[in-house]
């Protein structure tokens, strides 16, 4: 929002320039001995640059370039007048005159940005000002990315910034965590703040293309401004104006579009004829028993006979599964000014189908912004961003997840066959051709005279139960804000905005009667809805206290206020497949609930500069929110950092010509998150019914108990750093290192069940983070043909739990995996969350199992473990920590190559120690299967469930070649006003996995409701390369 | 100008601002604003029907049937499996922890009713609300000592902090401290029959059963003897009480609350207040069907015409699959539309038998097959079985008392408890090693032994790790 304000005050500037331009001009004709100088602008690859401002240095007469670079100015004195060349983003230039009636100028990027404006939370700051730690994107060609959501984009782009790509599923959330967790059950998400505005909502509010820059606020000391939002971070996304340097609008339009396909293998299934050789082998090594426990071996034989010989291998589930994708997007933006007034206004359209059946996603994104300056004191703006989409999910709810199609027999068709009927006839004669397989129509296979049933799984038709589910997932995303800017005299600035952020979701999901074995239907209706308010007034204070004090005070209040409806029906019994709405069924179940929450806040912020050496900045943030107890409401979140600009001392001299900036930083602040949900304070009794004499009769009880002093989780983090330019600013360097502490832990801990509740939100316990981020940029080759620089970051963090409320450890198992017993321990001077189990003796053997060699691939779900501490009982003490999900390092790097008109640019990625629970081995080996002899499981103490030995952790660290982009611009002789750039790109070419991970995405994590389990993976989505083509044009 | 007014007015509003910030919910009421008046307490109460649904929703027929010889999961995976046939470590089974924590939520409820009891001024709606909380009590108690033996006393509302409240307590001070007196409270302050609630006629077969398990066997002759009209058997004491003449119509959808039935849990198949258990017994439920006839007791069957129409049912999916069809609908594929049955708790034929048994006597170590000719005992036995087609017997043995309770009782989740009721444990696991787990999907060699230990099921593993042993013990043979 602050970025408005800088191209008024640039507008504004253009604006007396034009002005000056014209009186010169005047002038002109009047006083003919003044010498008259024109040339040219150009840049670096001899494209003239319009709109440069230039300035005859020491008075006020200077012009514009025009169009194609051209300036004519006239001098006072031809010999010894100074033109002085600036154009935003590129180094000011100084040429004295000379005598010379031409002076053509080319102008350099300007590669160090020094004096880059930055985003801070409520208001800029320049960059070389900059005390606390705060990262910066601007938005180049991240909107080529062939990516759904704006925070996909940035993967890899920034230190300390860690984005997952959790699922691969069209359009879905990463997760994105800035230097560490710092919380255990409250959300970690880091605010999004977008213009100013703080939603509550996440990244897919903006669109990418939309995107002029996006700062991170990563120290707490930049944070605490948010208060009690800024623990997990803040990701500042400003969104492009329109521009008053030139009145002819810039109409943009970016288009791309391609294809994606399968990246990882996965697990390979093994094929029932190869099977059939591998079980005879274990058939004939265990003496092809008869009798005894191995006897349904015999039996299990023929199984394999007819799976491979009768039947054969039928279907490839996965390849059914994974299917070729696309994606393409399309934007347009126009945007123009003058000097009053500037607009900014895009739409765009995104269509992505992905590689798994029924995943698609589908989003249109309309954006616009207006500026206005009314008269000299008072400016007011209005933007309005809307987003409407909607995602296709593959499968949905309980069966999620891609495993599930390992649990289809290779040796069942998709559908049946004139072959495969025959038989599934005899188990239900209703059948037809072309009608779906499900294991159960294969329990009467002729073989040899008799019929061989080779049901397994029981599962039902993967792809049925895919194709014939509609899980749809729509969202309608709303903001808009308006401000009006007061300054009754210079230096105090009053401002106050009125913004609104809507979010409505609705949720479709319907089953027919095709989808399951047993014909039945069901369907879902669910709607959420959120309307977020809110309110700031902030006076801006900047007095003019001559050159060496630099003074900027900032206070104000703010009032946010959120309400929620939610909304969700079920239904069932639907008698015909043709309408899909809860009308046509049984409805079974509905209801409707609402919330609301209220922050109020006050803030003030004091940012002064002694000499531009010597920098501080002290802020406060008080926040009151409803969601805590009656005794806790009201934090405090203070905050203080300074800088020292070692070079610009005068000792600094000697070395300035190496070393071109240099500054320390050190900041402390406190940070806060109430990311807990509502009304968690309160001892709450929801409706129970139950049913009293065959009516369903309105009962109440508690779900949850009091906490009247429920209160802010606190964070205080200490950062240090510096910041570093070398040889003409060529090579620049960045190092924060921090270190957090998260005291006052909002932890959900488990209770015991005795007390008629399982979690009781409290604040208890308390968590480090430590770690250091580098940012290295460099401008390896520049010259006028060739150029290439590379960035490079590396961040590493350092997990600890402190204390966790009186207990050394808490172990944690995943709900709804109880069959697979899981186990995740956090323990006190450990990460936050280790894998946690047995650990692995061997395998049982074959002859430890009843039936070794059916169904295909069987292998069985336990295992021997180890007795750690020989005292011949295996209990807890056996139980050991294997690993953290939790990446020991991350980096990226970004290269961009420019070989004449034609443009590069690579991103690479790699996270470094992560660990994922990858259960997808479990459902390719049918492990439930694999039955022990009950002699066997019995005459040892040692077997468990390999789940619970850590048998599927696997490390998943990995080296990405996120993306290659390849660009090419037709020479300006050829588009003439017009400016065509086609470009071809590859999105994730390329993933070395380092560890033994063997699933579809290393990233890929399921979710459940607490943080004290990460890293658990089942079926995770698999990871899509993208190729694609595509066009910037501009007019 | 006017915005500076503007800016000041509302750092006036601020001023008031923590007042603003006391939002209450919306959706649900607050411990606080919600026991003011007497009908919120009975609305509580509800919440005890309501604990009572969740505790039959959470699989209790595999602890409570599916262990003993009668029935199986069919395809015996994962830890339905385990508890089936017997793995020793179960110890981390979510279907032990689901039903350990629907029996507590449930218990808490009953005891948030009674710390609310004083806003009730009314003795005689005050009496009839906590006999109702009470007889919940009890009846969530008895399943739980059942089940795992020794257990806490929590009889109000606690914090979790409250450590020693956690500390188990032998069965007896469980049953001297809270059932019995519940259900004397129960039986001596509720009306003999009210349908769909508590009563007192319910709170007595429930006592009288308390004393059978307690080996007060002349006590519950004496109880269960007041209920039975021993002149015209089939009728109780109690006006409207009495066998159903049709085996099938007690556990009909269509007549629910029938003469027969003295307590259930109560479904329906509106606003999400079905029951699952119908369908999950059938072939397309968990496992290709959970709580399945065993094939020796599917083959026992066949000589108990009768009740056998009503008890299994053969569905033809892929070939014959016998599985129970007590709750479901007969001539129609089954579906989870099948959700309304009630659980039957307690049914006069159970007052009959037990007081048959009470007149047996409990079983000795040894295991002895006990006979009686007592002639009450045999008016309600022969009452009883009459239904079934039964001619009257002129002596009843131990044996055959536990065998017409097998089928009388299929699939009500007695039978586990009936065989160590009656037949001791010893037999108990006489029994259960003879029969094995045997279905027409897996092998007979899948389970061999049966331990003592394994008569009660662990203390579920998550709550043993939260409170450490020292203070909730596991129990023996469970690491």
């Amino acid at each position: 929002m602050k970025n408005r304000h800088l191209f008024t005050t640039a507008s504004r500037r253009t604006f007396l320039l034009i002005l000056f331009c014209w009186m010169q001009l005047f002038g002109m004709a009047i006083f003919a001995q003044t010498k008259i100088v024109t040339g040219k602008v150009t840049d670096a690859t001899s494209q003239g640059l319009p709109g440069v401002n230039v300035l005859v240095k020491g008075t006020t007469i200077g012009c514009i370039t025009d169009v194609d670079g051209n300036y004519s100015v006239e001098v006072p004195n031809i010999e010894k007048s100074i033109l002085a060349f600036s154009y935003i983003g590129f180094t000011p230039k100084e040429v004295v005159c000379k005598g010379q009636s031409k002076v053509n100028v080319t102008l350099l990027e300007d590669q160090q940005q020094l004096d880059e404006v930055v985003v801070v939370g409520y208001g800029v700051q320049k960059k070389s000002h900059l005390t606390g730690s705060i990262s910066k994107v601007k938005n180049e060609n991240l909107g080529q990315l062939p990516v759904s959501r704006a925070d996909q984009a940035l993967v890899g782009k920034l230190a300390g910034v860690q984005i997952q790509n959790v699922s691969a599923q069209s359009g879905a959330s990463p997760k994105i965590q800035i230097r560490g967790i710092g919380s255990i059950s409250a959300d970690t998400n880091p605010l999004i703040v977008v213009d100013g505005y703080p939603i509550p909502g996440d990244l897919s509010s903006v669109d990418m293309n939309d995107v002029e820059s996006i700062e991170v606020l990563k120290d707490a000391a930049s944070a605490a401004i948010y208060g009690s939002r800024g623990a997990n971070g803040i990701i500042i996304v400003t969104t492009r104006s329109g521009s008053s340097e030139g009145s002819k609008p810039t109409i943009r339009v970016n288009s791309y579009g391609g294809i994606k396909e399968r990246l990882l293998k996965g697990i390979e299934r093994t094929r029932p004829e190869d099977w059939k050789i591998k079980a005879e082998q274990i058939y004939t090594e265990l003496g092809r028993p008869t009798t005894g426990a191995h006897a349904s071996m015999v039996g299990d034989m023929k199984k394999v006979y007819v799976a491979s010989d009768v039947l054969g291998t039928q279907t490839d589930w996965v390849e059914e599964t994974i299917k070729l994708g696309y994606i393409q997007n399309h934007q347009i933006s126009v945007s123009g000014g003058s000097k009053s007034v500037n607009y900014y206004a895009s739409g765009s359209f995104l269509d992505e189908k992905g590689i798994v059946i029924t995943d698609r996603y589908k989003k249109f994104n309309l954006n616009a912004k207006v500026d206005a300056k009314i008269n000299d004191k008072l400016e007011f703006g209005v933007n309005v961003n809307a987003i409407v989409d909607s995602q296709n999910a593959y499968r949905s709810g309980s069966q999620s997840n891609i495993n599930q199609v390992f649990r289809d027999a290779m040796y069942i068709p998709v559908r049946h066959t004139a072959q495969t009927i025959e038989w599934a006839r005899l188990s239900d004669p209703k059948l037809n051709i072309g009608d779906y397989a499900h294991e159960y129509h294969f329990a009467k296979v002729p073989y040899n005279g008799e019929y061989i049933n080779v049901k397994n799984a029981g599962g039902n038709n993967g792809i049925s139960t895919t194709l014939e589910r509609d899980d749809q997932t729509g969202y309608i995303k709303a903001l808009g804000n308006i401000y009006l800017q007061y300054q009754p005299i210079k230096g105090l600035i009053l401002k106050s905005s009125f913004g609104g952020y809507a979010s409505m979701m609705d949720y479709k999901f319907y089953q027919s009667s095709l989808a399951h074995n047993n014909g039945q239907t069901s369907g879902q209706y669910k709607t959420a809805k959120v309307i977020d308010f809110l309110n700031e007034n902030i006076v801006t204070y900047m007095p003019n206290l001559g050159t060496n004090h630099s003074l900027n005070v900032l206070a104000g209040y703010t009032l946010q206020k959120t309400t929620g409806y939610g909304s969700n029906m079920t239904a069932s019994g639907f008698p015909t497949d043709n309408i899909h709405t809860l009308n046509a069924g049984i409805i079974n179940g509905g209801n409707t609930t609402e919330y609301e929450e209220l922050l109020l806040s006050a803030l003030a912020r004091v940012t002064y500069s002694y000499k531009g050496k010597y920098l501080a900045s002290v802020s406060s943030r008080w926040d009151g929110s409803s969601r805590f107890g009656i005794n806790n409401q009201w934090g405090y979140f203070p905050s203080v950092s300074l800088g020292w600009r070692v070079s610009e001392e005068s000792f600094f001299t000697p070395v300035k010509n190496t070393i071109d900036e240099f500054k320390i930083r050190a900041s402390f602040g406190a940070s806060g998150n109430k990311n807990i949900g509502n009304y968690k304070a309160f001892g709450l009794l929801s409706q129970s019914n139950a049913v009293i004499n065959n009516q369903v009769t309105p009962g109440y009880a508690q779900i949850s108990s009091e906490n009247k002093g429920l209160g802010w989780e606190r964070t205080y983090q200490y950062n240090g750093g510096f910041d570093m330019g070398l040889f003409n600013n060529r090579l620049r360097i960045n190092l924060d290192a921090y270190y957090t502490t998260t005291d006052k832990l909002l932890l959900d801990r488990e209770i015991s069940s005795m007390t008629g509740q399982t979690n009781q939100l409290v604040n208890m316990g308390k968590m480090s983070n430590t770690g250091y981020e580098i940012e290295i940029t460099t401008q390896n080759i520049q010259t006028k043909d060739f150029a290439w620089s590379t960035s490079l970051n590396v961040a590493q963090n350092f997990n600890k739990v402190l204390d966790l409320g009186g207990v050394d450890r808490i172990i944690t198992s995943p709900a709804g995996e109880e069959k697979r017993p899981t186990y995740f321990i956090t323990e006190v001077g450990k990460p936050l969350v280790q894998f946690y189990g047995f650990v692995v003796e061997k395998e049982i053997p074959n002859e430890g199992l009843i039936s070794p060699v059916w169904p295909v691939d069987v292998k069985p779900e336990l295992v021997h473990v180890k007795d750690l501490d020989n005292n011949g009982v295996i209990d807890d003490n056996d139980m050991v920590a294997q690993g953290s999900p939790f990446p020991k390092v991350t980096w990226g790097m970004t290269n961009d190559l420019r070989w004449k008109d034609f443009d590069m640019n690579i991103v690479v990625q790699g996270s470094h120690g992560n660990k994922v629970f990858n259960i997808d081995e479990h459902y390719a080996q049918s492990q439930w299967n694999g039955k022990l002899i009950p002699e066997y499981q019995n005459s040892y103490n040692n077997i468990k469930h390999k789940a619970a030995a850590c048998w599927f952790v696997e490390d998943a660290s990995f080296i990405a070649i996120r993306s290659i982009n390849l660009g090419y611009t037709l020479p300006k002789t050829i588009t003439k006003n017009c400016s065509l750039r086609v470009y071809a790109a590859i999105y994730n070419p390329a993933y070395f996995l380092l560890g033994d991970y063997q699933g579809y995405n290393p990233e890929g994590i399921k979710s459940f409701d607490t943080p004290l389990i990460d890293g658990y993976q089942t079926g995770a989505m698999p990871l899509a390369r993208t190729y694609t083509l595509g066009f910037n044009f501009q007019f | 100008m006017k915005k500076i007014a503007y800016i000041l007015g509302l750092s006036l509003a601020l001023s008031s601002c923590s007042d603003m910030l006391n939002l209450q919910p919306k959706s649900d009421l607050t411990q606080k604003n919600f026991f003011n008046k007497p009908s919120d307490v009975e609305l509580a109460l509800i919440g005890c029907y309501d604990g009572l649904q969740t505790m039959s929703l959470s699989h209790d027929y595999v602890l409570m049937e599916m262990r003993s010889d009668i029935s199986t999961s069919y395809l015996a995976e994962g830890e339905f499996g385990y508890i089936d046939t017997f793995t020793k470590d179960i110890v981390e089974s979510g279907d032990v922890y689901n039903y350990w924590k629907a029996c507590f939520n449930a218990l808490s409820r009953t005891n948030l009713v009674m710390d609310n009891l004083s806003i009730v001024t009314e003795t005689a709606q005050r009496d009839k609300i906590e006999g109702e909380a009470r007889f919940i009590r009890a009846l969530i108690y008895f399943n739980m000592v059942r089940l795992w033996g020794d257990m806490p006393i929590i009889n109000r509302t606690i914090d979790a902090n409250e450590y020693e409240m956690f500390r188990r307590k032998p069965i007896s001070e469980v049953y001297s401290t809270m059932i019995i007196p519940d259900l004397e409270f129960a039986a001596s302050h509720l009306a003999n029959m009210t349908k769909g609630k508590a009563n007192a006629m319910a709170a007595k077969a429930l006592l009288g059963k308390v004393y059978l398990t307690l080996g007060r066997h002349a006590d519950a002759k004496t109880l269960l003897g007041t209920l039975i009209n021993m002149t015209t058997p089939a009728q109780s004491t109690v006006s409207g009480v009495g066998l159903a003449t049709d085996y099938a119509s007690i556990f009909s959808e269509s007549t629910k609350w029938n003469s027969e039935i003295l307590f259930a849990i109560q479904f329906n198949s509106n606003a999400g207040e079905g029951q699952t258990f119908s369908y999950d017994f059938s072939v397309f439920g968990g496992n290709s069907g959970l709580n399945t006839p065993t094939t020796p007791f599917a083959e026992e069957c066949t000589a108990d015409a009768t009740r056998t129409q009503t008890n299994l049912m053969t569905e033809d999916k892929a070939g014959p699959w016998i599985v129970c069809g007590k709750y479901l609908k007969r001539g129609t594929k089954p579906s989870q539309k099948d959700n309304a049955a009630d659980a039957p708790i307690l049914r006069y034929s159970d007052v009959l038998l037990m007081y048959t048994e009470a007149v047996l006597g409990a079983p000795s170590e040894s295991y002895v097959n006990t006979v009686t000719n007592d002639a009450n005992a045999l008016t309600t036995y022969n009452a009883a079985r009459k239904r079934a087609g039964y001619a009257a017997v002129t002596s009843v043995s131990r044996n055959e008392l536990l065998q017409e309770r097998k089928f009388e009782f299929a699939f009500e989740n007695q039978r586990w408890f009936d065989l160590q009721r009656i037949a001791g444990a010893t037999e108990t696991i006489r029994i259960m090693e003879t029969h094995g787990k045997d279905s027409r999907l897996l092998p007979k060699q899948r389970f061999t032994k049966v331990e003592k230990f394994q008569l009660l099921y662990p203390i579920p593993g998550r709550e043993v790790r939260l409170l450490g042993k020292n203070i909730l013990s596991q129990n023996e043979g469970y690491n």
